[in-house]
C-alpha cells in the first residue's frame, strides 16, 4: 500500500510539471500545417466528393455517417463540404495559434468526422492529426508562437508563462505506441528472417504505393532486405526510447544498466534512425502525408531547454557566419 | 454559502492534481489497449483473403505444418485472444469514439504478393486504348484522382480481398468520370489486371508476371453523361 501510494504521489508529481511551451507550439504548427495539407490534396483530386460524400448524392458508394456528419444531416454533399470548411478553418487558426484552444478540439471532432466517413480511403495519418488536435486542446500551445502571443504579450515570438508538460508526454508515448504496434502487427513472415526479410521488394512489386517503377528495386533487393530488417527491428524496439527516458530521469540511482543505457542518447539515435526511414518513404512511396505527420512529432521527444539550446547555437553559428 | 463554496473549491483545487493524473492515465491505457492488435480476427472472412492465404502458405511451409491445421490453430487462438481484446477495450470504446482517437496501427503488416492495378479503358469508336495504367506515362487519364494516396489505399484493398459491391460502385464512379473527361468516349471498360509479384531472382532473369483481368466492367458512355 505504501509503494502503491509512493508510486502515486510520483505519477501525480510528473503530470503536474510545467515547462515552456515552445516544443509544443512548434507541433502545433507542423501538424496544423499537416491537416491543412492533407485536406486541401484530398479536396483538388476530388476525393471529397468521390469518397466522403453519399452515391445518393453524387459520390462513388454509399457511406456510414460518422456520428457527428449524422448529426448535422448524413453525409450529403453541403454537410460533407461545411465540414470540410470548418475542418480547414480550424486547422489554420491552430497553425497560427488564435482562438485558444477550442479550435483545436474542433479541428480534432471535423477532422475526423470527414476522414471516418470511408475507412477504406483513411490512413494511419489520418488519426495521428485527430489525436493531436486532441491533445493539443488541453495543452495552451497557442501561447507561444501564434497571434495569440502576439495580442497578449506583444510579439508572437515573446517568452510566454509555463504550461502543462503532460500533453508533450503523451504525444510521445502515443508515437511510441504507433510504431511498437506498427511493428508488432507485421506478422507476414516477409518482414521476418523466416521470409528472408523480403517485404520491402515485395512493397516495391506492386503499383499501389510505390511512386515510380525502377530496375533498382529489383537490382537493389540486398539493399532492400536490410531496410527490411532494420525497419522491423526499429519499430519493435521502440518502447527502448520509454526505458531511457525513465533510465535519464532517475540517473541518480544506481545500477550498471542505468549506466550503460545512459552512456549514449539513445532517443537521438532511434529518431535520427526514425528520420532516414521516414525521408525513404517519402521520397519513394506515396503514403500521403503519414511521414511529414511522424516527422512533426519528432521535435516533441526533446524538452524545451533542449530546443531553445539548438535554436541558441544556431544563432552564434550563423551570427559567427555572418562576422567573418 | 459563501465559506461553503470556498471551502469546496479549495478542496477541489488541492484534488484537481490527482483527478488530472487519474484522467491521464485512464487515456494512456486507453491508447494501449485500443492499440492492441486483433480487432478483425473474429471475422472469418479475413481469414479467406488473399493475402492472409499467402503468409499462412508461407508460415506453414516454414513450420511443417499443413495450412489447414496451421489456419484452424490460428483462428482459435486468434478467436480467443479477439474476446479478451473486446472485453479489455470496452471501457475506452465511448472515451474513443468522442475523443475522435482511433488507435490502428496496421501499416504495411502484410505487404500484397497480388497486387490487382486498376485498367481503365476507353473506345472513342476505334477500338479499346488504355485510358488508365499505374505508372505507364501513356495511359493517365484521371491521374490525379487515381494516383492520390486515399485513392491507392483504396484500389489496393482489391488485391488482398473479393472487390465485390465495392468495386463495382467504384468502377462505375471512374467510369462516369472518364465519360465526362473524354467527349469523344463511347464506351469504357473498368477492370483489375491481377498478377503474382515474382521474386528478385526471376526478374533479374528478365522474367515477366503474368496477369489475368477479373472484374470487367462495361459502361456505355451516353447513359453516364
Amino acid at each position: 500500500m505504501k509503494r502503491f501510494a509512493s508510486a502515486w504521489r510520483g505519477w501525480v508529481a510528473f503530470t503536474s510539471e510545467k515547462e515552456s511551451p515552445t516544443v509544443l507550439a512548434i507541433f502545433r504548427i507542423l501538424i496544423g500545417l499537416c491537416a491543412i495539407g492533407s485536406l486541401w490534396s484530398a479536396a483538388r483530386a476530388g476525393v471529397v466528393d468521390a469518397f466522403w460524400i453519399s452515391a445518393s448524392d453524387g459520390g462513388a458508394m454509399r457511406l456510414t455517417a460518422t456520428r457527428l456528419i449524422k448529426l448535422f444531416g448524413g453525409p450529403t454533399h453541403d454537410v460533407v463540404w461545411t465540414f470540410f470548411a470548418v475542418a480547414m478553418a480550424s486547422a489554420a487558426l491552430v497553425t497560427v495559434g488564435l482562438g485558444g484552444r477550442w479550435p483545436a478540439l474542433v479541428a480534432s471532432q471535423s477532422y475526423a468526422a470527414l476522414t471516418d466517413l470511408n475507412g477504406n480511403t483513411a490512413g494511419g495519418y489520418d488519426a495521428m492529426i485527430a489525436i493531436a488536435f486532441f491533445i493539443l486542446f488541453f495543452s495552451r500551445a497557442s501561447t507561444a508562437f501564434s497571434v495569440d502571443a502576439w495580442r497578449n504579450l506583444e510579439s508572437p515570438w515573446a517568452d510566454a508563462p509555463e504550461v502543462p508538460a503532460w500533453p508533450r508526454y503523451v504525444l510521445i508515448f502515443q508515437m511510441i505506441v504507433i510504431y511498437f504496434m506498427t511493428g508488432l502487427q507485421k506478422a507476414s513472415p516477409v518482414w521476418t528472417p523466416v521470409g528472408g526479410y523480403t517485404a520491402l521488394y515485395w512493397v516495391y512489386q506492386d503499383p499501389t504505393w510505390r511512386r515510380f517503377d525502377s530496375e533498382l528495386f529489383v537490382r537493389g533487393h540486398r539493399l532492400l532486405q536490410v531496410a527490411t530488417a532494420v525497419t522491423w527491428h526499429w519499430e519493435t524496439a521502440a518502447p527502448m526510447v520509454l526505458v531511457w527516458y525513465w533510465a535519464r530521469r532517475t540517473k541518480d540511482r544506481a545500477g550498471r544498466i542505468r549506466k550503460r543505457l545512459l552512456a549514449w542518447d539513445l532517443r537521438k539515435i532511434y529518431l535520427a534512425v526514425g528520420v532516414c526511414l521516414h525521408l525513404g518513404i517519402l521520397l519513394t512511396l506515396d503514403v500521403g502525408p503519414f511521414s511529414l505527420v511522424s516527422l512533426s512529432f519528432y521535435p516533441l521527444f526533446f524538452t524545451p531547454d533542449e530546443v531553445e539550446g539548438f535554436f541558441e547555437r544556431v544563432r552564434r553559428i550563423r551570427s559567427r557566419a555572418s562576422a567573418a | 454559502m459563501l465559506p461553503l463554496l470556498r471551502t469546496v473549491a479549495t478542496r477541489l483545487s488541492g484534488a484537481w492534481p490527482h483527478i488530472r493524473a487519474g484522467l491521464i492515465l485512464f487515456h494512456l491505457l486507453a491508447v494501449i489497449t485500443l492499440s492492441l492488435p486483433g480487432r478483425g480476427f473474429r471475422n472469418p472472412r479475413v481469414w479467406q483473403t488473399r493475402v492472409v492465404k499467402t503468409d499462412l502458405a508461407d508460415w506453414s511451409r516454414t513450420l511443417g505444418v499443413p495450412p489447414d491445421v496451421l489456419a484452424e490453430s490460428l483462428q482459435s487462438v486468434a478467436a480467443g485472444w479477439s474476446k479478451t481484446r473486446a472485453r479489455l477495450a470496452k471501457p475506452f470504446l465511448r472515451y474513443a469514439s468522442y475523443a475522435a482517437m482511433t488507435q490502428s496501427w496496421s501499416m504495411f503488416a502484410s505487404p500484397q504478393r497480388n497486387p490487382a492495378e486498376l485498367h481503365v479503358s476507353g473506345d472513342a469508336g476505334n477500338g479499346m486504348e488504355p485510358l488508365y495504367r499505374p505508372q505507364d506515362e501513356s495511359a493517365q487519364l484521371l491521374s490525379g484522382f487515381l494516383d492520390h494516396n486515399r485513392v491507392r489505399k483504396f484500389r489496393g484493398r482489391f488485391g488482398r480481398r473479393t472487390p465485390g459491391k465495392t468495386f463495382e460502385s467504384f468502377a462505375a464512379y471512374v467510369a462516369k468520370l472518364a465519360c465526362r473527361e473524354r467527349a469523344d468516349l463511347v464506351r469504357v471498360e473498368v477492370a483489375l489486371w491481377v498478377y503474382r509479384s515474382l521474386p528478385a531472382q526471376a526478374r533479374e532473369r528478365g522474367d515477366v508476371p503474368e496477369g489475368a483481368y477479373e472484374n470487367r466492367r462495361k459502361y456505355e458512355c451516353e447513359a453516364l453523361r
